[in-house]
């Protein structure tokens, strides 16, 4: 199939984002309560978490088992800074980004350096030391008992509470996000690393420096959960560490796997599921893991391209009738 | 870049060692590449060419000797630091890029010719659109010189054999090089494939490019080369014009009993 103008197909791309985003405007007002007004705001930061690890992950190739500890630490970041030493969350934004760039260079850099699967054992490693530190440090954390007395956001004088503020705000820095994604996408540095994902010889051989990519992306996709992070934790007031382990970081993973990894479209689908199945798995939830993976082979087995490669199939279906 | 004084050899290797477990695959190997050159690397499997390619792209260490290119040496700049001084290669065995088109694989080529670094791409900056912008066109024009311009928006993955072949020697142009180090790229090629493929080679050089051309397809080698090194256990035997090659003793034998394609 004769795929169109990469730079129409660009322009597609775009428009798609914008209509999707101002569609997610209305949301607000066909939302019957807070309760699924906050089901939305979820949704946006699943959508960051997911499309800055599919970033890593679906078009770099590179695999993180501590997505889930950039996020963390951009929540206690920001939150303990906050909460324990009054500083602006403004203040506390800077600081997840600082911290969640310089932990993943350190790191990158010198897993990314060798061939094989060195980030995942790494990122493996950090993941597990994070979540003892978020319980251990109890004086700044709060322990396993969580952080508590988080400020909310406030711009200009005017506090984002928990509800359609929140959501517009939200709406505002993921979709940005988003937008920024869809940009590098189309930018040297993306096709850099979807190239890199491929042939890491051929990558070489035109001149693509593997590791400054590679890292560069990996520090990109960390810094972008920290700020999911901020998001999340001026938003609930709170921080826990169990949101934060090496079991969130796996589930992230089938989250993008699912959506269908390497694809823009995947991880909107992909958060869906993050956001709506625990909701409708509340009687299992003890078993949560479990049904992820099983939906994880179930999807996998049927739709190998996620969620995103069905619907696109069914897209295609649907098109024949009128398309070219 | 300093250029190379004229007679200067365009690359230049001298006592190039590379051991494998203890054996040579590459040894005490000294020979030049006069600029506008196409000089053939022949020699029977095992003989040491894609070893030596590997050590001239940069992407293995010598165990010993030196390397110039351009009159200066280049044996400690990196592989990918080389394509930006004008050295680009093809793999003996396909190495394209699957999950994009035939464009966009070319526009890769273009990566040391433009530099929008991550935060010029995320904010899509005006210089990073027109980066890409030029890089289209230019891996349009370099698709083209390969012929392959028809086929810009197919996925690689949907290409035939013969046209991945000329899709990485596209993807090689695409980066301007000086020196084009091509490993094998008639190997699996049909009859008229293989004339096509000599016939770019041919083009290609005739604008200026010079070209390390290792080959199994005598047939083409002989047609196309100005020049030949010949291989045997790491080693040269012989070296020199097509015609004084093919009646060295020590090629003959090196190649006596073998059954090649050519
Ligand atoms: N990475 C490696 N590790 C160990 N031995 C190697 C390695 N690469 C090559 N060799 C050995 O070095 C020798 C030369 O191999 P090379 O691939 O350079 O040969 P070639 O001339 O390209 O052969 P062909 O015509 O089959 O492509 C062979 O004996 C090979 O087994
Ligand atoms: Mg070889």
């Amino acid at each position: 199939m004769a795929e169109p103008d990469p730079s129409r197909g660009a322009r597609r791309s775009y428009a798609a984002l914008g209509a999707v985003w101002a569609l997610l405007l209305l949301f607000p007002l066909a939302a019957p309560n807070n309760f699924v007004l906050n089901l939305g705001i979820s949704w946006f930061i699943s959508l960051a978490l997911a499309g800055s690890l599919n970033l890593l992950m679906g078009y770099a190739g590179q695999i993180s088992l501590s997505h889930a500890a950039f996020y963390g630490l951009g929540a206690y970041a920001s939150g303990v800074l906050s909460a324990k030493f009054g500083v602006s969350p403004w203040l506390g934004l800077c600081a997840a980004i600082a911290l969640t760039a310089a932990a993943a260079f350190l790191i990158g850099w010198p897993s990314l350096k060798l061939r094989g699967h060195y980030l995942a054992m790494a990122t493996l490693g950090f993941n597990v030391i994070m979540s003892v530190m978020f319980v251990e440090l109890r004086g700044l954390t709060g322990g396993p008992n969580g952080l508590v007395g988080v400020p909310s956001l406030s711009l200009f004088g005017w506090e984002i509470g928990a509800d359609i503020r929140f959501y517009l705000f939200a709406w505002v820095v993921v979709g940005l996000m988003m937008l920024l994604i869809l940009n590098l996408l189309h930018s040297r540095m993306g096709r850099a690393l979807r190239a890199l994902s491929t042939s890491e010889l051929a990558a070489k051989a035109n001149g693509i420096d593997v590791h400054a990519v590679k890292l560069g992306v990996f520090v990109l996709s960390a810094v972008m959960a920290g700020i999911a992070g901020f998001l999340y934790v001026h938003l609930n007031n709170f921080a826990s560490p169990e949101n934060f382990d090496f079991v969130a970081s796996v589930m992230l993973l089938v989250v993008v796997a699912l959506g269908g990894t390497g694809t823009y479209w995947g991880p909107f689908l992909g958060a869906l599921l993050h956001v709506v199945l625990p909701e409708a798995l509340r009687a299992f939830s003890d078993f949560e893991i479990l049904v992820y993976g099983i939906s994880l082979v179930l999807v996998l087995l049927f739709f190998p391209a996620g969620l995103s490669g069905a619907v696109a199939r069914l897209g295609r279906l649907v098109g024949r009738g009128g398309g070219r | 870049m300093n250029a190379a004084a004229p007679g200067e050899a365009l690359l230049e290797a001298r006592g190039l060692t590379r051991m494998f477990a203890g054996l040579a695959a590459v040894q005490e190997l000294s020979f030049g590449v006069a600029p506008g050159a196409i000089k053939a690397v022949i020699g029977p499997n095992g003989a040491g060419k894609t070893t030596l390619l590997n050590l001239l792209s940069g992407f293995i260490e010598p165990s010993a000797g030196e390397i110039r290119f351009g009159g200066a040496r280049i044996d400690a700049i990196p592989a990918h630091a080389r394509v930006g001084r004008g050295m680009a290669r093809t793999f003996q065995n396909l190495q394209v890029f699957g999950r994009m088109t035939a464009l966009e694989n070319v526009m890769v080529g273009r990566h040391v010719r433009s530099r929008a670094g991550y935060f010029a791409g995320l904010l899509s900056t005006p210089a990073s659109r027109r980066e890409t912008e030029a890089a289209r066109a230019a891996a349009l024009a370099a698709l083209a010189r390969v012929g392959l311009e028809r086929r810009a928006h197919t996925e690689a993955t949907d290409l035939s054999f013969g046209e991945l072949k000329l899709l990485e020697l596209a993807r090689a142009l695409a980066s301007e090089p000086r020196l084009l180090l091509l490993d094998e790229p008639a190997a699996g090629l049909a009859l008229a494939e293989t004339d096509r493929m000599a016939g770019v080679i041919r083009e290609i050089n005739a604008r200026g490019v010079t070209v390390v051309l290792v080959e199994h397809n005598m047939r083409l080698v002989m047609s196309i080369s100005h020049d030949i090194l010949v291989l045997n256990f790491g080693r040269r035997i012989a070296e020199g014009s097509p015609e004084a090659v093919q009646a060295e003793p020590a090629v003959i034998e090196a190649y006596l009993g073998r059954d090649d394609d050519a």
